[in-house]
């Protein structure tokens, strides 16, 4: 199945992987307050991020930039949140589209395309 | 892609004399493997740069004082035909940097005795006009040319 953010195929059609950022508590040194000890202090957990790496694939130069701008206007301020669905239906509720990050340019061989790096995370409030 | 005995083969203003073949080889300089989330299998692959090699391969059967250095641009050019009739020539070319000029001796050491079997290998790197068109011109040649 396809992957959706706010019910959009915004990845589709070029592949693309989900994968996770670390789970469980930030951790804050005592040394960072001065004191010469190795205790640490648990804030709380981080934040959930998803990142979904990948490559937008077009038959030509303007249809490529049809589907970066599709993202990219994904890319608001403040995020709003939505839900994203990985290729195997696993979903993640109140999601933000955080950051796009392309790779070194774009690819002209058989197909236009580009690398990318998309990232989302769980705000919290 | 091989081309036997092509005939009138130039680089620029220099003939290229008693060619036997030459080679068209294409390498990607740069491939793009993807994978999706479903398996370990590609679901994508291109290849975004490629280099085209030309190779030249002479039979030199006597002194040769030609001097060819490496990195000359010039339009590399010859006429083949599917058969030794003139039916169906065409005249190929390509704008080409020399890459490689190598000698290759039959025996262990090169010697007067052996010279008719050595062969030169000019090795070229084909250019394209645009970085995306063809860089091999094919035009066809009336019979009689």
């Amino acid at each position: 199945m396809a992957s959706t953010f706010k019910g959009i195929n915004l990845f589709g059609p070029g592949p693309h992987r989900f994968s996770r950022g670390r789970r469980g508590q930030l951790l804050v040194s005592d040394f960072e307050f001065g004191s010469f000890t190795p205790k640490s202090y648990p804030v709380g957990l981080v934040e959930v991020e998803v990142t979904v790496r990948g490559r937008l694939v077009a038959a030509s130069e303007s249809a490529l930039w049809s589907q970066r701008d599709a993202i990219l206007d994904q890319l608001t301020d403040p995020p709003a949140k939505g839900l994203l669905v990985d290729h195997h239906g696993h979903q993640d509720a109140d999601m933000s589209f955080v950051r796009f990050e392309e790779g070194p340019g774009t690819d002209r061989g058989r197909t236009w395309s580009l690398a990318y790096v998309a990232r989302f995370r769980r705000l919290l409030e | 892609m091989l081309l036997l005995e092509p005939q009138s083969v130039r680089f620029g203003d220099v003939v290229l004399e008693s060619v036997q073949f030459i080679s068209l080889d294409r390498t990607a300089t740069r491939f793009i493997v993807e994978r999706g989330d479903d398996g370990g299998l590609p679901v994508f692959a291109d290849a975004p740069e490629e280099l085209v090699i030309l190779r030249v391969v002479q039979q030199i059967t006597a002194q040769e004082l030609t001097m060819l250095r490496c990195g000359r641009l010039e339009t590399l050019s010859w006429i083949t035909a599917s058969s030794s009739s003139d039916a169906h020539r065409a005249r190929m070319s390509a704008q080409c940097v020399l890459r490689q000029v190598r000698h290759e001796f039959p025996g262990a050491r090169p010697s007067p005795r052996s010279a008719g079997a050595v062969t030169r290998v000019l090795s070229f790197v084909a250019l394209s006009p645009d970085g995306h068109s063809e860089p091999i011109s094919i035009v066809p040649v009336d019979a009689g040319f």
